[in-house]
């Protein structure tokens, strides 16, 4: 038991120690992607326009823009990784998301869905 | 060797071994979905598959984000109707057009535009407001014949031809005129039913001896299989493409119900459909479809058997598919939905709660007799009063009308919900609980407590009026018993059958969902949640023996998906009330952690010392002397303990509620909303009990962990994969380990479909 324990947490420290490689590797390649968004409602099925739209990583500021009369926004140049997105809506509603950058394709599509950022109205909806 | 050759990286093997052996020892019987060249895919494969890094995986072209739906590798049947939609996601500087449509390698794309034009423009055709999208769907669409189907779009994008394809193996139709084909299908679907919940109710519920339980009717099924339950977007499913795919087979989003996600978010009723068995066998055999809930009517798992929406939130609409009903001046507008209307079978036969989406504002009875508060209830039409009637449906209210319903005509029952004031946990949409329903019987009590006792709360008048019945009680032994809405059903099924068909040939299906073991585990209310499985199980039971002489019969149990509960142990109810209150104390909402007393400080808790785990676990017992299949009482002497995987800050004494009670507190803000605080356990559950710290997310995370973010007040499903039951004529295709999406071709086979000898090219696309 002891043993197998023991072998348990090497083996998590030695995918920690993989994971983070993995991850400086992913954020320092030279792929530039261009993300093109929609920031949508889908339970209220609405899309909005003038939303802005923040990239950042960790705390180091990224790229931002604005959506357009269809929801869609557009940034460009963003290297592979994860990325936290801040929303503000026109109507001063703000929320976060999340998208990661595969930095295999020139152009990603993200769908930001603010309905996915809140809990359910009711009791019912799982 | 094949994780090697696919990774190339000895790091990412490491990160991922473990859900790679997980993937290839499971024992899959179909396809791997992940063969393709990944130079099609847009946001791409998974993680775990390549060194991708994408949350979204989508077969789509990347520059464009042209896609083709219904998704690549859709669990299809020949005849069965499905939207074939084209459309880019990412806006062109101008108008991309459709250069080329491609079945099998034949050109359609004139029929394709033809199509669309006969359709229209707007909602029939799923048009996107922005002509700098390309969006168009031909609906109502089928392969005509068995086989793999490769199907190819290009669409010319600002002058560059970007292309997408997608492939199916489509199995053969259902055939239930062929020899030993099934003839009549009751599905069950045990909604959050995960594996430890089966073994919980075995526990409870069967007689052990020397360690030896007498197993659940669920295990003595002829074929077991296993199911992944993932959705389209998510490895956590929510109910409603969780059951939507396993009979329509095409993994769906969270929230959708039977269609895909378009780029034509203003619209949720547009969206690219699938048909469904249930649909498909009603419109070519003629068969009678139903569905009997414990949920409200219109709630995700039995919409889902003919009703299309990207919401399941639609709730006054999907009322309306269910029974049929298209009117420009209702929720469901007749314009714009042609095909729908062309695809939505309406149902024959539907049981549950939830009587707000079904009647009128001003209907007295929805005051009266559901209990709901004035102000309730649908603006546009009564469908319960007027519609369903004349529609041709009797109408039933309680199990007295139910039992009395004609079983030659159509028939609605809607029954009454959890409606007491003092029970938090549930909610009038959906009918009381099993225990709760045994409770007001006097088949049960907890803790000794009957319906007369004040803290079940029931020996009250309602709160709305006496039209149910004098006390609570009274009304909740009202509301039928899920073997009596099944007997009906049944009933009115063959009836309608035989009045269609005199020969005694005509078929028919009836999904029956056992919704409360999801809800009353989402709540914490573990007990509960385990009088469901049981009710789930007594079901199969008898349905399997009434059909027990039927060559022709075919019973199905399966869920939707898991919830993160597991059996930890037993405990003696004496020993968790006189431990109740001693381990943590209350002073305005925080819990300062203390451990035993002075003159033992470093005894635990003594209400973790009441739960006997290992070789102090022995056994639990439960007694049903009253032999109605249930346990008695849910707190015996010694009981079994459940606890969960995922869950919001509450406190528990591992006793049952004398009602449902939600676990977390809430407050309201300034501008009189409700919110759900799930870091804070309420304050009237169980304050005296064990303080479990949530692990689910509290609020929408600034940070950016999320994306889901909201309050998350509930224990949440689970993505582990879930059980296959089934007995009868066909039951052996349900043995093996497969995508959700994989029993309707399953299905399909028990219904007669031939399985396929090989999956050449052979027929085309029909529906122009």
């Amino acid at each position: 038991m002891v043993n197998g324990a023991n072998a348990v947490i090497k083996r998590s420290r030695l995918s920690q120690i993989f994971a983070s490689a993995f991850m400086v590797a992913a954020f320092s390649s030279a792929w530039a992607t261009d993300i093109v968004g929609r920031v949508v409602d889908v339970s209220d099925t609405q899309v909005f326009s003038g939303a802005t739209v923040s990239f950042r990583s960790g705390s180091v500021s990224g790229p931002y823009a604005a959506t357009d009369a269809a929801g869609f926004f557009k940034v460009t140049g963003l290297s592979k990784g994860a990325y936290v997105l801040d929303i503000q809506l026109p109507d001063g509603r703000s929320f976060a998301s999340r998208v990661l950058v595969s930095g295999l394709s020139k152009t990603q599509f993200v769908e930001i869905d603010y309905s996915r950022s809140v809990s359910p109205d009711g009791d019912d909806d799982y | 060797m094949m994780i090697d050759r696919r990774f190339g990286c000895r790091a990412v093997v490491v990160l991922l071994v473990a859900l790679t052996a997980a993937v290839s020892s499971a024992g899959q019987d179909d396809d791997s979905p992940f063969t393709g060249d990944g130079k099609t895919r847009n946001a791409a494969d998974p993680i775990y598959f390549s060194q991708k890094l994408a949350d979204f995986p989508m077969n789509a072209e990347p520059e464009s984000g042209l896609r083709l739906m219904p998704p690549t590798r859709s669990d299809l049947f020949a005849g069965q109707r499905f939207d074939l939609r084209i459309e880019t996601q990412i806006p062109a500087k101008a108008a991309p057009k459709l250069v080329s449509l491609k079945i099998n390698g034949k050109e359609v794309a004139a029929q394709f535009t033809q199509k669309i034009q006969k359709q229209g423009k707007g909602a029939e055709s799923g048009t996107p407001k922005s002509e700098l999208l390309f969006g168009e769907t031909a609906r109502n669409m089928s392969f005509d014949a068995p086989g793999h189907y490769q199907v190819e779009a290009v669409v010319n994008v600002d002058g560059v031809p970007r292309s997408v394809s997608n492939v199916y193996d489509v199995a053969a139709a259902p055939n239930p005129r062929a020899p030993g084909a099934a003839n009549k299908l009751v599905f069950f679907l045990g909604d959050g039913v995960g594996v430890p919940m089966r073994t919980a109710a075995r526990l409870i519920s069967k007689p052990i001896v020397e360690g030896r339980a007498e197993p659940l009717a669920l295990e003595q099924m002829t074929a077991q299989g296993m199911s992944r339950t993932t959705s389209f977007d998510s490895i956590i499913t929510d109910s409603a493409p969780g059951m939507a795919s396993i009979i329509s087979g095409v993994k769906q989003s969270n929230n959708a119900i039977q269609v895909s996600i378009d780029n034509t978010p203003e619209d949720a009723l547009d969206n690219p459909r699938i048909e469904t068995i249930f649909e498909y066998m009603k419109r070519v055999h003629g068969w009678k479809i139903g569905v009997v809930t414990d949920a409200f009517l219109v709630d995700a798992t039995p919409a889902s058997a003919q009703a299309h929406n990207r919401a399941r939130r639609n709730y006054l609409n999907i009322a309306q598919q269910m029974i049929g009903y298209y009117d420009d001046a209702s929720e469901l507008k007749k314009t714009g939905n042609v095909a729908l209307a062309e695809l939505s079978q309406p149902l024959d036969v539907l049981m549950g709660g939830g009587a707000v989406h079904w009647m009128k504002q001003n209907n007295p009875l929805l005051q009266g007799f559901y209990q709901y508060p004035e102000g309730a209830g649908r603006k546009d039409v009564d469908l319960l009063a007027n519609v369903a009637p004349a529609l041709g449906y009797s109408v039933a209210h309680n199990v007295d009308e139910l039992r009395n319903a004609p079983n030659n005509k159509k028939l609605i029952g809607v029954f009454t919900g959890e409606f007491r004031k003092t029970s938090t946990g549930l909610g009038p949409d959906n009918i009381p609980g099993v225990l709760d329903r045994l409770v007001a019987r006097n088949k049960a009590t907890i803790r000794g407590k009957n319906s007369g006792d004040p803290e079940i709360g029931m020996n009250v008048a309602p709160p709305y009026g006496t039209a149910c019945g004098a006390t609570i009680a009274s009304c909740f032994s009202k509301v039928p018993m899920k073997q009596d809405m099944i007997d009906k059903a049944i009933s009115v099924l063959e009836g309608l059958a035989k009045q269609q068909n005199p020969r005694g040939d005509g078929g028919w299906m009836l999904l029956v969902e056992q919704s409360q073991s999801d809800k009353m585990g989402h709540i914490l209310e573990y007990d509960r949640a385990i009088y469901e499985v049981i009710e789930l199980d007594r079901s199969v039971q008898n349905t399997v023996a009434r059909f027990s002489d039927d060559k022709r019969a075919l019973t199905v149990a399966t869920s939707d998906h898991a919830q993160p509960q597991t059996i930890i142990g037993v405990a003696m109810t004496g020993s968790l009330i006189e431990a109740a209150g001693t381990c943590f104390q209350t002073t305005n909402g925080n819990y300062p952690v203390t451990l035993g007393s002075a003159a033992d400080p470093d005894r635990p808790c003594a209400l973790q010392d009441a739960i006997g785990t290992f070789n102090d676990a022995t056994f639990p017992t439960y007694a049903d002397l009253n032999r109605d299949g249930f346990p008695d009482d849910p707190d015996p002497a010694i009981k079994l303990i459940i606890e969960d995987g995922g869950r919001p800050t509450y406190s528990t004494t591992f006793l049952t509620n004398y009602q449902p009670l939600k676990p977390n507190s809430s407050r309201n803000t300034s501008d009189g909303k409700k919110i759900d605080q799930a870091a804070l356990p309420d304050r009237v559950r169980q304050p005296e009990g064990l303080f479990m710290t949530g692990n689910m997310p509290t609020q929408n995370v600034k940070g950016g962990a999320n994306k889901t973010g909201g309050v998350v007040d509930i224990a949440p499903h689970a993505g582990d994969d879930v059980l296959v039951s089934a007995e009868g004529a066909g039951a052996q295709n349900f043995a093996g380990f497969y995508d959700n999406t994989s029993i309707v071709v399953r299905l399909a086979r028990a219904l007669g479909g031939k399985a396929l000898a090989d999956s050449s090219a052979a027929g085309s696309l029909k529906g122009w």
